[in-house]
């Protein structure tokens, strides 16, 4: 008995940080080589006696490593871009694609059935956040066909001239994007992106410590629940969700909207145990933590864990995001890049991904081929959902208040 | 003569073209990967920050006048104490353990082995291992409470302990390695001499061995001090997040805020500042040799 629970317990701590963005994204900053990271993991989950669950585990990390290391030898030699196309027109497809990714957010088998469908030799790299993916893109020289930003992350890049407006006539499949991710705010007519996955952020909690279940951010101000909540290491998510408490846009940048925001998540402070993202998944299946702020396909992922976790999107309203598959405008490989495009965009395939990464599938027909589909959000729902947009100037402004947050 | 003789001869009749010639991979290095970056974020702490995250061309000097609103000031506060805290405690912990390794007779290199044990993996595995065993339902806990020492499990996660413990576990083999090796060129015949003019054993150690260590013991500190007020991973980690240290200002400049100019104006500040103090008490120790002398 003890052993088996220390068993699942290290297993879940393992799951609960091997997080495709905090843990590898910690990990590379403190000086960690990807394929050390790789070699640790599969180490660690080769003593446990069960196979990890696919959601989360660290067995695709190897072969990313490798894609990882073989990138960084393709990437030092120099890209042929070919000259821009015609406005409606593309040369002839590609046979290669450069592909750059978050890790662990796709499917095993997704790229080895595009590649042998398609006759492309894809090359695939990953990255831990958006800032890294974007740095190399203005800088001009990662030779990537296809990234995969989050929502606002579009516009800034857009914005930029760093994208390649899609050919929607190589993409027939698009007729299968669900019309909750047609035409959104941070990319009008889907100009630049095809939607990959998409979530909510509201609130994780344990069904069997929490009673009555929470339904506002107003829970983290409850002393009830002191030391047993957390909210997440991120001041988009953090602050915007109590300027939604008060009935504001998250993506406020009025100052006293804000001073207010920062009222009540210093107020929430008191009864945080820590602001952290998704590695408290472990912490809320160890039960160390009864209520948090959590995505909910993390927390779809710690509810195959434990089945009493349950996801709550607050009666104030939340944030809803999307990452999108785009094309920089320096892409060498820009057709290949649509029929990767076209290619996930249909059911079998795109149920595949989502099944793997626990997230939503923007892709309707999609959802009957999946055994656990994170639902669309309901009409009601959708009026409380907002999407984050750039801050532009007001980062600063953003970013100070959530020191006097942190230092207060 | 063959090539490799006027090769060798070549070398040796110009020892100044020889010291180049061996310098120059290292230097070479030097340059292109610290010179070079450090030369263009000093570059970056002076330009203002483009909307979009990245450098306006033009020359602006707020960057470094935001640092000095008292927030960051306070912040800046804060990490130092904690750097202090944390050398203090290695310092503690780490002579005794020099000196034993020191006096280790054949088992020295293997204590030394063990001591660079933790090496071996990243820093930030160890800081997730030290969480394992301090959360709620950690190893400590859990084995207090099966025991019945305790009835409710202690909190030591998200607490200032916890990340004072941290870096103190993180960085302690910088403490204990520098001192070691200068307690292992005592010279025993100093100790000898001091016991035969009648010095007790306390007055031994604080007249002689310690005096001869301090070059181990300040070497120690300023390994300890520097990386401990730059660390971000621990406060994050062990710490909850819920405070913010100089090293997640400067992290969360190039990551979520992205405001490169201020997150380089803020890093060269701390450089400035380490610097500074370093420099200063190497002269004050350096006079009072002097005047020893």
């Amino acid at each position: 008995m003890k052993r088996k629970d220390a068993d699942r317990e290290f297993r879940g701590f393992l799951e609960g940080r091997v997080d495709r963005r905090d843990f590898v994204r910690r990990l590379l900053a403190a000086g960690a080589s990807v394929t050390s990271v790789a070699a640790l993991l599969e180490a660690c989950s080769g003593g446990s006696k069960e196979p990890p669950k696919p959601a989360a585990t660290p067995s695709a990390a190897p072969t990313q490593a490798a894609s990882a290391a073989a990138t960084q030898a393709a990437s030092a030699a120099p890209s042929s871009a070919p000259a821009p196309a015609s406005l409606s027109d593309l040369p002839e497809i590609e046979k290669e694609l450069h592909i750059a990714n978050w890790s662990d957010y796709i499917a095993e088998d997704t790229v080895s059935k595009f590649e042998k469908e398609s006759g492309i030799k894809v090359k695939y790299s990953t990255y831990e956040s958006n800032e890294e993916m974007m740095s190399k893109l203005q800088v001009g020289q990662a030779g990537y066909d296809i990234v995969v930003p989050t929502g606002y992350i579009v516009t800034v890049l857009a914005a930029q001239k760093l994208l390649f407006p899609l050919r929607k006539q190589y993409l027939p499949n698009f007729k299968n994007v669900a019309g909750l991710f047609v035409n959104p705010e941070f990319d009008p007519d889907n100009a630049m992106g095809v939607p990959w996955q998409w979530g909510t952020t509201g609130i994780a909690y344990r069904s069997d410590k929490v009673n009555p279940p929470p339904d506002s951010w107003g829970v983290f101000l409850d002393a009830k629940y002191k030391g047993k909540m957390t909210q997440m290491d991120d001041l988009r998510d953090t602050v915007g969700a109590w300027l939604k408490f008060r009935g504001k846009s998250l993506n406020s940048t009025d100052a006293a909207d804000l001073e207010q925001a920062k009222k009540d998540a210093i107020a929430a402070k008191a009864n945080l145990k820590a602001y952290v993202s998704a590695p408290v998944k472990g912490q809320l299946v160890a039960g160390d933590v009864w209520i948090a702020q959590l995505w909910n396909g993390d927390t779809a992922q710690a509810k195959v864990e434990e089945a009493k976790i349950e996801y709550v999107l607050p009666k104030e309203g939340a944030g809803i995001w999307t990452d999108s598959l785009v094309i920089p405008a320096n892409a060498p490989h820009k057709r290949a890049a649509h029929e990767f495009m076209n290619f996930i965009l249909r059911p079998e395939i795109a149920a595949g991904i989502s099944e793997f990464t626990g997230y939503g599938t923007p892709v309707q027909p999609a959802m009957a081929l999946m055994k656990n589909p994170v639902p669309y959000p309901s009409d009601e729902e959708r009026k409380r959902l907002e999407y984050q947009k750039d801050l532009g100037a007001a980062a600063q402004a953003w970013d100070k208040l959530w020191t006097e947050i942190k230092s207060a | 003569m063959t090539a490799r003789q006027r090769f060798l001869r070549f070398f040796h009749e110009r020892p100044q073209l020889k010291a180049w010639a061996l310098l120059a991979p290292g230097l070479t290095w030097l340059v292109v990967f610290f010179i070079v970056p450090l030369v263009l974020m000093l570059g970056y702490s002076f330009m203002p920050r483009n909307v979009y995250g990245g450098v306006d061309f033009g020359f602006t000097l707020e960057n470094y006048g935001r640092f000095f609103d008292p927030l960051y000031l306070k912040i800046v506060l804060k990490t130092t104490l904690y750097a202090l805290g944390c050398t203090a405690v290695c310092l503690l912990l780490g002579f005794p353990v020099a000196y034993a390794i020191a006096r280790g007779g054949r088992f020295r290199n293997f204590l030394i082995f063990l001591v660079m044990l933790p090496f071996w993996t990243s820093f930030l595995v160890r800081m997730y291992a030290m969480m394992f065993l301090m959360r709620d339902s950690g190893l400590i806990n859990k084995t207090l409470m099966d025991a019945g020492v305790i009835e409710t499990g202690f909190e030591m996660l998200s607490t200032p302990f916890a990340v004072l413990t941290g870096l103190v576990f993180g960085f302690l083999p910088f403490m204990v390695l520098p001192i070691y090796a200068s307690l292992e060129k005592l010279d025993h015949a100093l100790l000898e001499a001091a016991s035969v003019l009648g010095a007790p054993p306390a007055k031994r150690f604080f007249r002689v061995t310690l005096p001869l260590s301090m070059p181990g013991v300040v070497a120690g500190s300023l390994l300890v001090f520097i990386p401990a007020l730059g660390s971000f991973l621990t406060s994050d980690v062990l710490g909850g997040a819920k405070e913010i240290l100089v090293g997640n200002l400067v992290q969360n400049q190039f990551t979520s805020a992205r405001d490169w100019p201020f997150g380089s104006a803020a890093s060269f500040v701390m450089m400035t500042l380490v610097l500074g103090a370093v420099t200063l008490y190497l002269r004050v120790r350096d006079a009072d040799e002097a005047m020893g002398k």
